[in-house]
């Protein structure tokens, strides 16, 4: 039996797996969190209206659509700049700071590419390593087939592979 | 089976031929990806309250719940009929899978299909396609002008109501408004049926074709089409055309008596008044800009 999206802990289990991926999804597009999370709230009330008409197993490409048209919708579509934040990477020595400081410039220059990516190769990359997501998912997600989202994977990385030359 | 255009992403996911790591190790990509994939794994977004922004959903849910038992506020009847309209201005979904794009006057709009080909649709332009089995029936309904970067794959055919443009994996543009059909080819193969007249473009040919027959063909050496520099260019077309299309660049209504009149060059699409200085000036014309319309005299 398929669960019913109008039960109201259907729906709160929609909203606890898919809520903070939706609000990523948007931020890689507009570079604005306060943005994306009031467009998460939106393709919610969405889904709670349209719940009898959508079906549990499609209810998550249901809301990156949604989320999508309402992004849109926003007229001011201009050039976002992302910010992340860096989580502690795991070594086993004290690295030497001439190594440190390298791998800092390192990280500044990919960030900085990274947002230099057009946005359906950034918006690929992102889902995939931030939200740590299987290329059939986005391609769910995203209404492609794995293969094109395969190729924009490609495109991304052998633009910022290109970080290495600059130095 | 060629798949070098996924060999990133099949690295990443662990998707690859012994021979493909070899390769890669060998060339020292493996080295500079892994370095990149290593580095991105570490980044994060800022926490997500969930727990506070679902206590918000329920309150605006609940909100609603009670606004709906009163009377709908005109205010909001207008924004929502706004917001219909605003929806219906970007796609529509038909019946059996179709899609419908259009760009408004006076913006252009990027799309992307299915398998990733990329459509960019001029002012006033529009796309219609079906998505059911889109890889293997790649075919495109254009009404105006756009421009396509197409993936390789079956054959994809772009049909106008004067003639129809099939290639395999390239990128042309098509423009189809007024008399004229005109297609320019920037990579790939393009092949061109108006009627039965058929051209093969080369990258750097066009053809201008009227009414499906005596192709012009002529060499160009931009590398994207002029409207996506902002620009309008022309060779030889009634003055009228040139007029529509301006119209269509800057959603105004253009005055002018019946001239057989033809206009070769160009146009910007940024100032109004620098656009009709170009246009009017060769002829000695002169125009006036009202709010309603502009006439030209």
């Amino acid at each position: 039996m398929d669960k019913d999206v109008c039960e109201e802990k259907v729906y709160k289990s929609i909203f606890s797996e898919h809520a903070e991926k939706v609000r990523n999804f948007i931020y890689y597009k507009s570079g604005s969190l306060a943005l994306a999370e009031n467009m998460v709230q939106e393709a919610f009330i969405k889904l709670w209206e349209n719940c009898a008409k959508v079906d549990f197993t499609k209810a998550r490409s249901y809301l990156y659509s949604v989320a999508n048209n309402l992004f849109l919708n926003q007229v001011n579509h201009k050039k976002v700049v992302l910010k992340f934040e860096k989580n502690n990477p795991k070594v086993s020595e004290v690295p030497s700071p001439q190594f440190l400081l390298e791998e800092q410039e390192f990280g500044k220059r990919l960030e900085a590419a990274i947002n230099a990516l057009p946005e359906d190769q950034k918006v690929v990359f992102l889902m995939n390593r931030i939200d740590k997501k299987k290329y059939r998912e986005i391609a769910d997600e995203l209404n492609l087939s794995v293969k094109a989202v395969e190729k924009r994977m490609h495109k991304a990385l052998s633009e910022l592979r290109k970080v290495h030359k600059k130095v | 089976m060629d798949n070098k255009d996924t060999l990133y992403a099949r690295m990443l996911s662990g998707d690859l031929s012994q021979k493909e790591v070899d390769e890669l190790k060998a060339s020292g990509e493996w080295e500079e990806i892994e370095k990149i994939i290593d580095f991105s794994d570490n980044l994060s977004l800022p926490a997500y309250d969930k727990k506070s922004a679902f206590d918000n959903l329920n309150a605006s849910l609940n909100k609603k719940t009670k606004a709906s038992v009163r009377k709908l506020n005109p205010v909001w009847v207008v924004g929502i009929a706004a917001s219909l309209i605003l929806l219906i201005g970007f796609f529509l979904f038909l019946p059996g899978g179709q899609y419908s794009f259009s760009a408004e006057y006076a913006t252009v709009m990027e799309h992307y299909l299915q398998d990733n080909s990329k459509v960019i649709i001029n002012d006033g332009s529009r796309i219609n396609y079906k998505s059911k089995n889109w890889a293997r029936n790649r075919t495109v309904q254009l009404t105006g002008e756009a421009f396509f970067e197409v993936e390789k794959g079956s054959p994809f055919v772009v049909e106008t109501d004067k003639g129809k443009v099939e290639v395999l994996g390239t990128s042309f543009n098509v423009r189809s408004w007024g008399e004229a059909l005109a297609v320019e080819c920037y990579t790939g193969k393009v092949q061109v049926t108006a009627g039965d007249q058929k051209v093969v473009l080369t990258p750097g040919l066009m053809v201008k074709m009227k009414d499906g027959e005596n192709p012009e063909t002529a060499t160009f050496e931009h590398t994207i089409p002029h409207w996506q520099n902002e620009v309008s260019r022309f060779a030889d077309e009634p003055l009228q055309s040139v007029l529509e299309e301006l119209e269509r660049q800057y959603n105004v209504q253009v005055d002018v008596v019946k001239t057989d009149k033809r206009f070769t060059g160009s146009f910007t699409h940024t100032s109004l008044e620098t656009a009709l200085d170009q246009i009017c000036k060769p002829f000695g014309l002169d125009f006036e800009i009202t709010p309603e319309k502009i006439r030209i005299y």
